[in-house]
């Protein structure tokens, strides 16, 4: 009897470990590996052809025989700003993409923030908001309050404003991104 | 602040700036040996090491110095985003309750 619970708690255990390694995502890298090959190859290639260019064209007496290493070079220049570029750009498309995914509702906000703002003086954001800059913002059965400008916030029109010592009486505790 | 620590966590920057001041060096290097050559023939490698050469090796820490900063805005968005999970399940614990 023993022996047949012994199997089924590992089992059961086994089942526990798979779920938790499933339930926690692999956290998305900003560059993927062949992103981080693809520029070394471009930089490294690009500053190897500038090194034998000025190898080659110092070797050299005349200015006529030191016109093709001096293109060279510059084509090594170009490759690596081509690839430089590659690797930025693809960067920001790379953080464009996740803020859209985790925060939809920021760009739309700010926009319609940045058309209905009119500037009558030097007001904060969380006065523009309607809030007292003391108070702070959390939803219904949610577990941490936030600043109003919070990028949590965002979009989030049901949630109540309330003071620091109502929302740690109510159990919340302060967000760890705004750090109210 | 420990230094050694300081330098681990901020590696790239650190490095970029040493590119940057490597490539800065490089072009005054080498307008200081093109201006002392009086023929083509003498200026040219000059030219490509230390114009061409030094404008790489700025292009270089250049983006090493951007890539710093679009990493620091991805860990960011990490900690929004364990932020998010966090707040979910207690949202959904109330939906459901």
């Amino acid at each position: 009897m023993a022996e047949a619970v012994a199997p089924a708690r590992l089992r059961t255990r086994a089942h526990a470990i798979d779920a938790s390694r499933q339930a926690a995502p692999a956290r998305p890298l900003l560059w993927s590996a062949e992103d981080l090959l693809r520029w070394a190859i471009t930089t490294g290639l690009g500053g190897v052809v500038i090194a034998v260019a000025w190898y080659i064209a110092a070797g050299e007496a005349t200015f006529g025989q030191q016109v093709g290493p001096l293109d060279a070079a510059l084509a090594g220049l170009l490759l690596s700003g081509v690839g430089n570029l590659a690797w930025l750009l693809h960067g920001r498309r790379a953080l464009g993409e996740r803020r859209r995914l985790l925060l939809p509702n920021v760009s739309d906000d700010a926009a319609s923030a940045d058309q209905e703002t009119v500037p009558v003086g030097p007001l904060s954001r969380s006065e523009v908001a309607g809030t007292v800059p003391d108070e702070f913002l959390a939803g219904e059965g949610m577990e941490r309050f936030h600043r109003p400008e919070c990028a949590l916030a965002a979009g989030r029109t049901g949630w109540a404003s309330a003071t620091r010592e109502e929302h740690e009486d109510a159990g919340r505790r302060p967000c760890g991104v705004c750090r109210p | 602040m420990d230094i050694g620590k300081w330098l681990r966590l901020q590696w790239d920057r650190v490095l970029a700036w040493v590119l940057v001041a490597a490539g800065a060096i490089a072009l005054i290097a080498g307008w200081v040996g093109v201006s002392g050559s009086a023929y083509a023939a003498g200026q040219l490698p000059y030219i490509i090491s230390g114009g061409i050469g030094g404008i790489f090796l700025l292009g270089v820490g250049a983006t090493l110095w951007l890539s710093a900063d679009l990493r620091d805005e991805w860990r960011k968005l990490d900690s929004i985003e364990d932020a998010l999970r966090e707040e979910r399940p207690a949202a959904d614990e109330v939906a459901v309750g």
